[in-house]
Order: structure tokens, then sequence, then C-alpha cells
């Protein structure tokens, strides 16, 4: 984002936080300067004003924890309690009923259900005691599934671990952002995204495109990878998610075994990779998570 | 209620992905229709486009002749259950199947008409006061049905609404939604991985793949009529067996690992007159048309294999019996009452009569 975006975003904010419209049209101050003035009165009317305020700077560092701790008491906010950060994105404009429908769904005053934008939302959970993953998992689907059937509103959630202070909603807020990018470029069709569980992707994720390009010009190049059709490219994902079990996988996908062995086959002489040697699937399975990935750019 | 209908539909993601292919379905009023296939084959997108949670790539979707490509999912007068049960935790039962109707401000008295008919419906009166903490699975799904019910809407969708209950649950709730479907008269699409669930439930049933729809039919048709090899395997449990085997010049038999296995006339007659005579098939033979029991051995005597049994699995009103063939391995479903045990060689007749053909390289089905 340029100056002009970050100083558009930023009156914007001053505008509806104080209900005049301000502009700068003569300024002696820097860029830099001119932009941390902004910010400065944006966190003095909105922290004033309210606590999904407050969090709202908080969690994009607009606000130091420094300045945040002198509101905490204000709002009730404990500085000490296990929370759950969830990040949700809608692919359109997600409607009110969204916004009420969690709203119910989260009674606790405690709660925060922080509006981003027009597709973008942040859940702020309070635990009492610890969830374990599956209980997050179970609760972010949950909601999901509950934004689908009662708000007809579909969105894709992500998550990082639990933290115990405020102080580290920031770093939670940011790993969840991630989660949610990496799990669209590498696994697009997927709902829920775990920072915890990303896997390669979250390594393959900061891999600069000159390296990208060079592996899999070494092994197997975008103009090979973009000749598999989708049927074999389902099964080779299937072979690699059964442990390359060929039982297994011609269970799975209900296709006999002499099937699979017969399209593995053809797979390996399009690309000179044969999937059922453990080397060679590793190198499978990178070069089609970074054409992902560069699909995805 | 409503008709639905999609015309060429496909759904195919930024990335390239092309989710579904070419879907084209009429769903008639009050049908059950099950869409099923394994995971990954565009059943859920499927309904998802219905309800309006994806969007269609192209094709056009209608309800009640209505196109709905470009409705609000809202406004779609539609009712989703899913797999979550998706309830408030901290509100009762009521609560929980009026919060969607008071979200829109439907008067208070209709409500509570409505949330307690669909408790009539679904035998949840009793527990209209409970969280749901309080509630067992199979409660906790009548609950979530029953926000659906109080919709009255033209159409449920449900997308694997009992992969969350246990085995016995689930075929408890199979036959509440099946009840429930006669009494509401509802369309219902129904969206299942689990083959028995899509038999007992669906009037029609859309078999997929890779995103591609690879039969439409009733529950018997797809068991005794499958159109390929995959629709073959799928449907059925345990699954079809299937053989690789050289048809005589004539077609009249086939040879499977050095068994010559005699053909009836009506598939013989299917067979050459596609000009299979002397080619390569895979010969597909269900489990329960396989059979240990002396009588059937002399009977048909055309069409014996013999072969080890390497496992004997008693389930009480059947056994099943394991063996390789072919390089294959093979399960017969016999009498409880058959004295064959594991290691032992017995003989095995393959009721002809039943079996299915497919093309080695298309993997179409060439008689049934």
């Amino acid at each position: 984002m340029d100056f002009e975006e970050k100083k558009k975003k930023l009156l914007d904010q001053l505008n509806k936080a104080t209900g005049i419209n301000f502009d700068i049209t003569d300024s002696d101050l820097s860029d830099d300067e001119t932009l941390n003035k902004l910010k400065e009165l944006v966190v003095h009317f909105n922290v004033i004003d309210s606590k999904t305020g407050l969090y709202r700077l908080f969690l994009s560092k607009e606000l130091a924890y420094s300045d945040a701790l002198s509101s905490l008491s204000r709002f009730h906010i404990d500085e000490e309690h296990l929370r759950q950060i969830f990040y949700l994105e809608s692919p359109g404009e997600y409607s009110k009923e969204a916004v009420s429908l969690l709203k119910s769904l989260l009674p606790d005053s405690k709660d925060v259900v922080l509006e981003l934008d027009s597709k973008h939302l942040v859940l702020i959970i309070n635990f009492d005691v610890a969830p374990s993953s599956e209980d997050i998992l179970q609760t972010a689907s949950s909601y999901l599934d509950m934004l689908e059937t009662e708000a007809f509103t579909s969105f894709k959630l992500s998550y990082s671990k639990s933290v115990m202070s405020f102080k580290e909603l920031p770093n939670a807020y940011n790993d969840a952002i991630t989660a949610m990018e990496i799990g669209n470029t590498f696994n697009s069709n997927g709902r829920i995204y775990c920072y915890e569980d990303l896997g390669l992707g979250r390594l393959l994720y900061n891999v600069p495109p000159a390296e990208i390009k060079a592996y899999l010009n070494k092994h197997i190049n975008v103009d090979i990878l973009s000749q598999i059709d989708e049927e074999t490219l389902s099964l080779i994902n299937a072979f690699f998610e059964n442990d390359l079990s060929l039982a297994e996988t011609a269970r799975q996908t209900f296709i006999h075994r002499n099937t699979l062995i017969y399209r593995l086959d053809k797979f390996a002489d399009l690309t000179g990779y044969d999937v059922r040697k453990f080397n060679e699937a590793i190198t499978v399975k990178i070069s089609l998570m970074l054409f992902n990935y560069i699909k995805a750019q | 209620m409503a008709d639905i209908q999609l015309k060429n539909i496909n759904k195919k993601y930024p990335n390239g992905f092309h989710a579904v292919k070419d879907f084209n379905l009429d769903i008639k009023d009050q049908e059950f229709i099950i869409f099923v296939g394994p995971s990954g084959c565009g059943k859920s997108t499927t309904l998802r486009m219905i309800a309006g949670l994806e969007e269609i790539s192209s094709g056009e979707l209608l309800i009640d002749g209505k196109l709905m490509n470009d409705v609000e999912p809202k406004d779609r007068d539609i009712a989703m259950v899913f797999q979550n049960y998706a309830l408030y935790p901290h509100m009762t039962v009521y609560d929980n199947m009026a919060f969607g109707l008071k979200l829109r401000k439907v008067p208070k008295d209709e409500i509570d008409k409505k949330v307690r008919e669909a408790a009539r419906i679904l035998d949840l009166e009793k527990l209209l006061d409970r969280k749901p903490k309080a509630l067992s699975g199979g409660q906790r799904q009548r609950v979530a049905m029953g926000r659906a019910i109080v919709r009255n809407p033209k159409v449920f969708l449900m997308d694997e609404p009992l992969s969350n209950l246990d085995a016995k649950l689930r075929v408890q709730m199979r036959t509440e939604i099946s009840k429930l479907h006669d009494s509401l008269g509802a369309t219902m699409i129904y969206v299942t991985h689990d083959q028995t669930e899509a038999m007992t439930l669906g009037t029609r049933i859309v078999v997929m793949k890779d995103g591609v729809v690879q039969q439409i039919d009733t529950p018997a048709n797809l068991y005794q009529k499958p159109c390929n090899l995959f629709v073959a395997g799928f449907i059925g449990s345990p699954q079809m067996n299937f053989l690789e085997g050289t048809l005589n010049a004539d077609c009249s038999a086939i040879q499977v690992n050095g068994a010559s296995l005699q053909i009836p006339p009506a598939k013989t007659k299917a067979l050459t007159e596609k000009n299979y005579g002397g080619k390569t098939v895979i010969l597909g033979i269900r489990p329960e048309d396989i059979h240990d029991s002396q009588i059937f051995v002399d009977t048909q005597s055309s069409s014996v294999i013999e072969a080890k049994i390497s496992v004997y699995e008693l389930l009480g009103a059947e056994v099943y019996l394991y063996f390789d063939y072919a390089g294959t391995q093979v399960t017969a479903r016999v009498d409880p009452r058959t004295t064959a045990r594991g290691g032992d060689t017995v003989k095995f007749a393959l009721d002809m009569e039943k079996a299915h053909f497919f093309d080695k390289d298309t993997e179409l089905t060439i008689a049934n």
C-alpha cells in the first residue's frame, strides 16, 4: 500500500470515528510523520469510544501494547486470559445476518466479533479451560455450518494456537491471516486452515520465486505439470493421502487396483517420476505444491 | 414443494480446478435424491451451488421453473442440515429451533406454532427446555432438522447429516429421515459418501466421481445394472469382485486363471454384437453370486472355480469367505451353515446369469 492509500484509509477511519470529514491540504510533515500523526488521532478517537476499536487497532499493530494497556480495565478486558482468534473470510460481501448470528452465538460479553472489512471478520473467544485441538476444529466447523444454515453465508476460517495473554493477540492474529493465505494457495478447496497444521505449505510459502522456478525446471517443469489432467491429479493426491498404499488408494477411490497401477505408470511416463518410490513421491509432492503456488500468484 | 432442474452446471475454481463438470438433473417434486461418491467427487459442491453458497460457473439452476443462479441464498426457499449439528450451546432446544425465525422477524405466536409442530414431528416435545449438551447425538441432529423444518422450505438440502453419529444411531436416524420425507412430502437432496445410506434412503441416486455424474438411477438399477466399473464397485458392500479374463471367439465362455466359465446366451449375444470375441475383459461378480454349496456346484458345473480360503468371517446371518484368485482378492457371501473354513480348498460356482462384463480400457459396461 503506498502513502496515498494509507493516508486515505486512515482519514476514512478518522472520519468514521469522529463524524467529521478531514483532509490534508498542506503539511510540513514527511509522509511517515503524517501517517503517524493520523494513526495517533485514529487511536485516540477509536480507543476511547469502543472495545472493538481497541482490539482492531491493537491487532493491526496500529496501537502499541503499552498504549493499549491503559484502556484494558475500562473495557473489562483481562490482560491474562485464554483466548482463541478465528479469522473469517467470505468470498463475497457478508450479510448483516452473519454478524448478528455470530454475536448471538457469542453471548459472553468478553467475546468479540470484529468487522474488519466487507469480507473479513475476526472472532476473539475467551476460554476458561484450554480447548483441545479437536475442540477448536469442532467449534470452527460449527460456526461455519451455522453461518451457512442460518445466515446463508459461506466463509473460510483460519486460526493459530490459543494465547494466554492480551499481548500475544497480534501475533496469533497475524498467524491466522498467514494460515488463510497459505491455505488458499496450497489447498484452495479447503474450508478451515490451522497455522500449526500447514506443514510443507508453511515452508514452501517462503521460497523465493527464482528458487521455485529453478526447482521445477530441474525436476518437473511447468509445461509438463500443466498437462496432468484433474483425474490423475486427484488420484496422485489420494495416493499421497493413503501413505503410498496401492490397496488403500484403490479401495478409497473405488477404482480397480490394476487401473490405479496403469494410471501411475502413465504418470511416470509423462513426468519421469514414479510416485510408488518414496524419494520420487516427495519430489512430485513438492513440485505439485509449487505449481499450485505459481498458479495462485 | 418444488421441481429442481440443473442444466449443464459447471463449477470451476479460480485456480483452474474443475470441481463439477456438465451436471444435468431433473428432480421432481417430493423426490428424495441422493448424491453419492467418494471424497472430492463434487457432490457437496453441487449441493452448495443449489443452496447458493457456491457460485455456479456456468449452466442453469431452476427451482419451480425460475432461474436461481443470481438469486440470493436466503431467497431460494431452501433449508440445510449439515453433519455438525450447529446448535447454540447456550440456548434451549426451543430457542435453537426458533432462532432462525426470530432473525427473520417472524411473529412470536407463529414461531411458537411452527416450533411445536416441528417438535411433534421429530418427537422432541419433551426436550424443548433442554440445552444441547443435555442431548444425545441423535437428539441434537433431530433439533438441527427441526430448525430446518420450521422454515417450511421448498427444498431440504442435507450434507452428510449422519456422519457424526455412531453406527447404531445412524441406522436409527436413517429410518427417521425416511419417515420425515414421507410425512413432510418435501423435495430432499441428500449428500453422502456412504452407499448403504444412499441405497436405503433415495428414490433416485446420482453417483459421482471426479466431478462427473456416472449414473443416475433407482437403487435397484444401480445395483443390478451399473453403467461402468466404478459404479459397480462403489455400489454394494462387500464390493463386487473383478476378475480379468479372455473371452472365447464366440463369447460363449470366458477363461479366467485357467478356468473356463460358460456365459449365458443373452450375455453372449451382447458381447458378440459389440465384437468382444477373443478380447480380454473384466468380469464382475457380486459376493452373493458366488456359491459354495454342493447343490450349486453340481448344477452350475460349467462355471466352477477352485480356491483356497484365506479368511473365514462369520457375521451371524451370513459368512464371508475371502480367497485369492487370478491375483485378486475375491469375497464370497455364503450361507452361515457352510462347512468351509480358512485354509480349506473349496469349489465355488459363479452364477453367470448375474455376471457383469466391462471393457478393460474404457471401463464401461458391455453386458449386465
